[in-house]
This record gives C-alpha cells, sequence and structure tokens, in this order.
C-alpha cells in the first residue's frame, strides 16, 4: 500500500501547470475540511452491500462532481486496484493526510512563468512542464499566458530570471542597434544630409 | 482966455502922456526884445542841447542795434553751427544705426539660416528614426501575418532550449 506522501507525489506529477495546481491544491482543501464528504466516502467504503466496483464507481462519481479531469484521472488510477483506504476517515484521517503531504509537496513545484503569442495545446504544455522539470531536477507548473504582443517566441520567467525570447524582443534590440548604428555614423563622419 | 489955457495944458497934458506911452512903448520893445532874445538862445540852447541828446540817443541806439546785429548775426551763425552740427550727427547718426540695423540684419538671417538648418537636420534625423520605427512594425506585422502555427511553435522550442542551456550555464 502506497502512503499519502507517495500518493502526493503521483499527484503532484500530474499536475503540469500553476492553473490546474491552484484548481486541485483549492478542491483537495475544501473537501478535507468538508465533513459530509468525509462521512458520506467513509459510508461508501464501509458499506458492505457495495461491491468494490460499486463503492469506486459511487467514489469516483463524487471526485467527477468537483470537475478537475485531473484529479479525477488521478483518483480513478488509484481506485483501479480497489484501495480504498485513502477515503477513509475512521480513527485515522488518510484524507486529511493525504492534503497535508499533497500541500506540502506544492511547496516543491517550481513556477515557470511562460508567455507565448499562441494558445498552446495541454499536451504540448504537459510536455514542456516534463521535459524542463527533467532538465531542472524539480517538478516544474506552467505559467502560461497568451500575450499577442510579443508577436512570436516566448517570454519565459523562472524565478526571479527573465529571458526574452519573444520576436518582438529581437526587433526592438534589431531597431535599437540599428538607431545606434546611424548615431554612430553620425557622430563619426556627420550627418548625412542626403538619406 | 480960461479956456484956452485948458485947452493948452490938456494939450500939453496929453503930449505929455504920448510922449510917456511911447517912451513906455519903447521900454516894453526893449525888455520884450530882450526876453525874445533870451528866449531864442534859450530855445537854441534847448536845440542844441536836445540836438546833442537826441545825437547821443541815436548814437547809443545805433549802438544798441549795432550790438543786436552783432548778436543776432552772431547767435544766427551760432545755431548755424549748431543745426549743421546737428544735421551732421543726425546723418552720422543714421549711418551708424543703418550699419548697425544692416549689420543685426545679417546676423538674423544667419542665425535664422543656421536654426533651418539645424531644424532640418533635426527633421531629417527623425524622419529617419521614424522611418526605421515604420520598417520595423512593417516587418513585425509581415512576421506576424507569415507566422503559421509550426512555425510558433519551433520558435517557443528553441526558446526554451536557450532557457534550459543558459539555466544549465548559470
Amino acid at each position: 500500500m502506497k502512503g499519502s506522501i507517495q500518493l502526493a507525489k503521483e499527484l503532484i506529477e500530474k499536475i503540469y501547470t500553476t492553473d490546474t495546481l491552484k484548481r486541485i491544491s483549492d478542491a483537495l482543501e475544501k473537501l478535507s475540511q468538508n465533513k459530509g464528504f468525509k462521512d458520506h466516502t467513509n459510508d461508501i467504503i464501509n458499506d458492505d452491500s457495495l461491491t468494490d466496483s460499486q463503492k469506486k464507481n459511487q467514489l469516483l462519481y463524487i471526485i467527477k462532481s468537483v470537475d478537475i479531469p485531473t484529479l479525477y484521472e488521478f483518483f480513478s488510477d488509484q481506485l483501479a486496484d480497489y484501495s480504498f483506504w485513502i477515503f477513509s476517515s475512521g480513527q485515522i484521517d488518510y484524507f486529511d493526510k493525504f492534503v497535508q503531504a499533497f500541500q506540502k509537496a506544492t511547496k516543491d513545484v517550481g513556477v515557470i512563468y511562460l508567455t507565448t503569442a499562441v494558445e498552446i495545446s495541454a499536451a504540448d504544455l504537459k510536455a514542456i512542464s516534463k521535459n524542463l522539470g527533467k532538465s531542472f531536477g524539480y517538478q516544474v507548473a506552467i505559467n502560461h499566458d497568451v500575450n499577442t504582443g510579443i508577436l512570436g517566441g516566448a517570454q519565459i520567467r523562472i524565478e526571479n530570471l527573465i529571458f526574452d525570447y519573444s520576436l518582438r524582443s529581437k526587433f526592438r534590440h534589431f531597431q535599437k542597434e540599428w538607431l545606434k548604428s546611424i548615431s554612430d555614423t553620425e557622430k563619426s563622419i556627420g550627418f548625412h544630409a542626403d538619406l | 482966455m480960461n479956456l484956452w489955457i485948458i485947452y493948452g495944458i490938456t494939450i500939453i497934458y496929453i503930449v505929455v502922456l504920448v510922449l510917456y506911452f511911447i517912451r513906455r512903448s519903447k521900454s516894453h520893445e526893449k525888455e520884450l526884445d530882450k526876453f525874445l532874445s533870451s528866449a531864442k538862445r534859450q530855445v537854441e540852447r534847448h536845440k542844441a542841447s536836445a540836438s546833442q541828446q537826441a545825437n547821443e540817443k541815436v548814437t547809443k541806439a545805433v549802438e544798441v542795434i549795432k550790438r543786436v546785429q552783432k548778436a543776432a548775426e552772431e547767435f544766427e551763425t551760432k545755431a548755424q553751427g549748431e543745426y549743421e552740427q546737428i544735421i551732421q550727427d543726425a546723418k552720422d547718426e543714421r549711418r551708424e544705426i543703418i550699419a548697425s540695423a544692416k549689420g543685426e540684419i545679417e546676423k538674423l538671417f544667419k542665425q535664422a539660416e543656421e536654426e533651418l538648418e539645424e531644424y532640418r537636420l533635426t527633421r531629417q534625423k527623425e524622419i529617419e528614426k521614424n522611418l526605421i520605427k515604420l520598417v520595423i512594425a512593417v516587418s513585425e506585422k509581415v512576421v506576424e501575418m507569415k507566422l503559421d502555427p509550426i512555425s510558433h511553435k519551433e520558435l517557443i522550442v528553441k526558446a526554451l532550449k536557450e532557457v534550459k542551456t543558459k539555466k544549465e550555464q548559470g
């Protein structure tokens, strides 16, 4: 049986955007504070009249109402082997422990602010997150923003570092260099009045 | 007889009276002549005195007139000189003013030309800068239109690769 920390880690690994991270964090926090939810899920897993499959379906039905696909997908995987202990709130509140472990694990997630001129598909964002996470050596959540003003390329902020690889930046740089070269020419040979 | 005596006395008396009056008349005539003579002398003296006084006055008057004429001539001469001097000064001043004005005008023209040249150069610089900005803006628009999703993706991937490289280096 996996522990709460391991489960939290697995959930974190499924998250690749800050938006999803925040939504899941908020949703889990609300669920952990919702006594009705806990009692209900506890009743389901302790109901001997239900088969494991029915228990699983009912639990997933409740999770689906939260309307976060990643969370649903996670619990769907976890309940695949009918391991219901996480919803047990008898003597030990495992769900609370899981939520606490998750909240703690979120602190180790690195946030990368990515601005692009076009939308990026969820699959691409996931790939980017995985790729950067692998490269940086820690879990990465992307905070993606669309700004058509940058024309193309990307602006990336990691902690306090800002990397501007946008086309707008390149054009601005080119314009600046062009103006500078003209200014330098003026200084060295005088203004070319016959332009 | 008596009558004759009376007549005789009367005649004598008349004769005496006539003689008396004649003599008296002659005496008076002498006095009158004397008086007239004296008066004539006095008149002559007065006349001479008056003539002399008149002559003196005339002389003085002539002198005064001469002095006045001389003063007037001097004044006129002086005034003429001053007038000519004023005219000359005015002419000199006018020449100086004209020369100064010409210099000032030339200076203003030169300054205006310099300012115009500076303005022209500034405007040309501005136009050149605006031209560069326009070229960049047009290029941006063209690139924006020409970029397809694949190109966008490639640029993003390239940016991410550069970030990874820099992060690994730094």
